[in-house]
């Protein structure tokens, strides 16, 4: 791992990876990982479970068993620009995530609606490179969050309901109780492997097609 | 009462500073003193201290405002800021109000300036210099002297929470919307270009839906691997081929969802409007504002008022419309009628 240019980030920085017990990460994967700059307190946690809210749930606990400040969640299909983190952390907010599409080509954000007693997710556009947007929801797939949000809500984080994936769900919390929106920073963009999209530049290149 | 007055880092707080807000946070301090509360001021290094109370020298940005002081300065004196009852955040950045709330400290009020956006969250006890303040921030207070300032304190310790309105994004995914309109529909739904029933109304109302379509089979995917996979169709008619084979008034609402953009550009969305007028009470209408030249299959650019023209001319009568963002076109219209 090599340090990063990274002061004093006021705490431990811990990364988790929700994986599953049969998942053979793919060579671009290892080799962003092995370029990711990260600060000098930074501990690694890998959690497999079939079921991704059971591993987001235990991976949760043990970062703050572990003392982290930050948990930053990694998915194992996304690539992320080597500066990431450093981005990431720039903006002192609670939760910041970077942008990528999901398997069926559409932006990783949405905002979240309460309509006639349901849920409703409507994706947003992803900001472009210098550009940050606020929105309610993200996909967990490179989100740098602070400790207190977990620490502020009511356990279970992740769960599968109202027919939302289990990250959606969190920050329908976090919407609800706590009324903080995610920050969406667009020099973070990052490649996804199940869309196949992943640009020479961490996939800046299939989110201009999705701006498009 | 202890009053922690947190200043920005950008100047130091002092009588005759060149930095009016810097000036003005002194003169609070020399005010709240006089009115016998301990002031504990958080200023940068030549700040001078207040009559009672204490300083605390905080980072300073030596111009900027710089969120990292401001955090900095709140990690730094996290346990004083805990001891005092109420905590005023005069700094451009609101960084101490961000932290308190993550904290879940609820006594804090903040002075939202004109000269920056303020906390990004946790906006609330939010006060103003005057009442021009209020254009900017319709659920402030105003608190311009030392006395007004007192009282906005005595408010945040009895409990008082005046806060920022949640926002609404009110309009729904263009399924939900489908879903919502022939929840609220009686009759038989007719599903007009239902393809493979992507709003899933088949399962969610039985024995109420009919599909239509002039295929049998999903389009798309034939195009793309020529093999036909079936879709759940009752009725093989081009719908606009008219009439429909169906009775006047036989159906309570008729779905035309995304498919009005599909069809050429020579009025034929009128005839079909029209033809939906004659076969059931309600018309759900769900579609992007797209053009053919993003999209060759998209051969009519829908807008708002085009829509509601053809509704109107066809003899529906809006009930609810809503604009929409389509995530591959930034704007799309949903529009729920009823029979004129």
């Amino acid at each position: 791992l090599i340090p990063s240019s990274i002061p004093a980030v006021g705490g431990l920085v811990a990364a988790c990876i929700p994986t599953k017990h049969d998942r053979r990460v793919a060579l671009p994967w290892m080799l962003a990982m092995d370029q990711f700059q990260v600060p000098l307190d930074y501990h690694i946690h890998v959690f497999a479970d079939y079921n991704v809210a059971t591993g987001r749930e235990r991976l949760a606990e043990i970062a703050l068993a572990d003392g982290a400040s930050y948990i930053l969640w990694l998915d194992d299909d996304i690539y992320p620009p080597a500066n990431g983190l450093d981005l990431a952390l720039r903006h002192r907010y609670p939760i910041v995530s970077g942008c990528y599409v999901d398997r069926e080509d559409r932006p990783a954000a949405v905002w979240l609606a309460d309509w006639e007693g349901e849920v409703v997710a409507n994706h947003c556009r992803l900001p472009g490179p210098g550009q940050r947007l606020a929105c309610d929801a993200v996909g967990l797939g490179f989100c740098l969050m602070d400790t207190r949000i977990l620490r502020a809500l009511p356990r279970p984080w992740f769960v599968y309901e109202h027919r939302l994936s289990e990250d959606f769900y969190f920050f329908l919390q976090v919407k609800r109780r706590l009324r903080i929106p995610v920050l969406l920073d667009g020099d973070i963009a990052l490649g996804h492997e199940r869309t196949e999209q992943v640009g020479p530049d961490g996939g800046r290149m299939p989110l201009a097609r999705v701006r498009a | 009462v202890r009053v922690a007055l947190v200043a920005g880092a950008e100047s130091p707080a002092r009588p005759l500073s060149s930095d009016p807000m810097a000036w003005r946070v002194w003169n609070l301090s020399l005010g709240l003193a006089c009115l016998g509360c301990e002031v504990d001021l958080f200023a940068p290094g030549g700040s001078r201290p207040p009559a009672a109370g204490s300083l605390h020298i905080i980072p300073g940005s030596h111009g900027g405002a710089s969120s990292d002081c401001d955090v900095q300065a709140f990690r730094w004196y996290r346990e004083i800021l805990a001891a005092c009852d109420v905590v005023h955040d005069l700094s451009r950045t609101g960084r101490t109000v961000e932290e308190l709330y993550l904290e879940g400290g609820a006594r804090y009020v903040w002075t939202a300036r004109e000269d920056a956006p303020g906390p990004r969250f946790g906006r609330r006890c939010a006060l103003v210099e005057n009442a021009a303040g209020l254009k900017r921030l319709p659920w402030a207070r105003v608190a311009s002297s030392p006395a007004e300032h007192a009282q906005a304190y005595r408010a945040v310790l009895e409990g008082e929470a005046w806060e920022e309105p949640a926002r609404v994004f009110a309009h729904p995914g263009r399924l939900l919307f489908q879903r919502w309109a022939c929840r609220r529909s009686e009759g038989r739904i007719l599903n007009a270009g239902c393809n493979t029933d992507p709003a899933g109304l088949r399962e969610l109302f039985p024995g109420r839906v009919v599909g239509m379509d002039d295929k049998d089979y999903e389009e798309g995917h034939f195009f793309r691997t020529g093999e036909k996979v079936p879709i759940p169709v009752d009725v093989v008619h081009d719908m606009t081929s008219l009439p429909w084979p169906f009775e006047a008034d036989s159906f309570g609402i008729v779905v035309l969802g995304d498919v009005l953009e599909d069809l050429p550009d020579d009025g034929c969305q009128l005839a079909v409007l029209r033809e939906a007028c004659r076969v059931a009470h309600q018309v759900c209408v769900t579609c992007p504002e797209d053009t053919p030249e993003r999209d060759p299959h998209h051969r009519t650019t829908i807008t708002r008022e085009r829509l509601l023209g053809w509704l109107a001319e066809a003899g529906w009568r809006p009930v609810r419309v809503a604009d929409a963002d389509y995530h591959f076109v930034p704007r799309g219209t949903f529009a729920l009628a009823e029979r004129a």
